[in-house]
């Protein structure tokens, strides 16, 4: 999956228009209908014909077409069940796992830092930070969560890669509108999810398909030399 | 749920017969100034040559 195209400018089309909906972006519609009809108080969200607020998701539109992502719609692109574990946001004075993580990652040092580890963990490592939890900056320090999603592989213990995903991506938005952090992480398994939408084929049909229009572009493969 | 028949599952409407939908802009900074960040695909057959054998951590 991941070496198909990426469709730079979709993504990007995709990105500036996204926006997060969430428990508090849902009440907030109903604050909005109410205030419209205030007969509507009280109703259910059926009876003010909004639709039911089930899941976290990101809304956004790519040339004037709905695009929805959630857990379960990533689950489905990358053909993942939408299960495992899940740790995030864990304190990183407090949390157990400071514990477990340091007697299987790093034993003898006290902080587990890039050029002590085993060539393995270098590379799953990067691993993490290339394609899992894209992120932008050094490599050289490792956050609590990201070590406890290295010892979930290295203990061959499955993790919910698409919440984490999901997460992550809800995550960098949320940064991008509050901060304009720069990044926009998975541009592949955004285009994945367009293309799997049929979006593409539409696009195709009204001719705007010319690689400079879809900004398309291809990455470095990850081998021996890295 | 936001799904049609021809999209299978996915959430992408295409023909639903709605009007096209406009979204207004949610970010403050210029489309130019965003970097889409892709992931790395990863040669574990390279790898393993070079004596880093990561497959058995990723593959089962």
């Amino acid at each position: 999956m991941l070496n198909g195209p990426t469709y730079e400018e979709l993504v990007k089309h995709f990105f500036v228009r996204a926006s997060i909906y969430d428990f508090e972006a849902a009440k907030l519609e109903e604050t909005e209908k109410i205030l419209i009809d205030p007969s509507l108080e009280g109703k259910t969200r059926e009876e003010m014909s909004l639709k039911e607020f089930t899941r976290t998701e990101i809304h956004s539109s790519v040339l004037g077409i709905l695009v929805t992502i959630s857990k379960e719609v990533i689950a489905r692109a990358i053909g993942c069940p939408n299960e495992g574990n899940f740790q995030w946001n864990l304190n990183a004075k407090t949390s157990s796992w400071l514990e477990t993580t340091r007697n299987l990652l790093h034993k003898d040092t006290p902080t587990l830092v890039y050029k002590n580890m085993s060539p393995e963990l270098k590379i799953l490592q990067k691993l993490i930070q290339e394609t899992f939890l894209l992120k932008g900056g050094g490599t050289d320090q490792l956050s609590l969560d990201h070590k406890v999603f290295l010892y979930h592989l290295v203990k061959l213990e499955k993790v919910n890669m698409p919440k984490y995903t999901f997460n992550h991506m809800f995550w960098a938005l949320r940064e991008s509108q509050h901060i304009r952090r720069r990044f926009i992480p998975y541009g592949r398994l955004i285009s994945e999810i367009f293309h799997q939408g049929k979006l593409l084929q539409v696009l195709k049909t009204v001719g705007v398909v010319a690689d400079s229009q879809l900004g398309t572009m291809t990455r470095k493969i990850m081998n021996g030399r890295t | 749920m936001a799904s049609s028949s021809s999209s299978q599952g996915v959430s992408i409407q295409i023909d639903s017969g709605e009007s096209y939908v406009f979204r207004p802009k949610t970010l403050k900074i210029d489309k130019e100034n965003l970097v889409v960040q892709v992931e790395t695909p990863v040669d574990f057959i390279s790898l393993k040559h070079h004596g880093v054998d990561v497959s058995s951590y990723l593959l089962h």
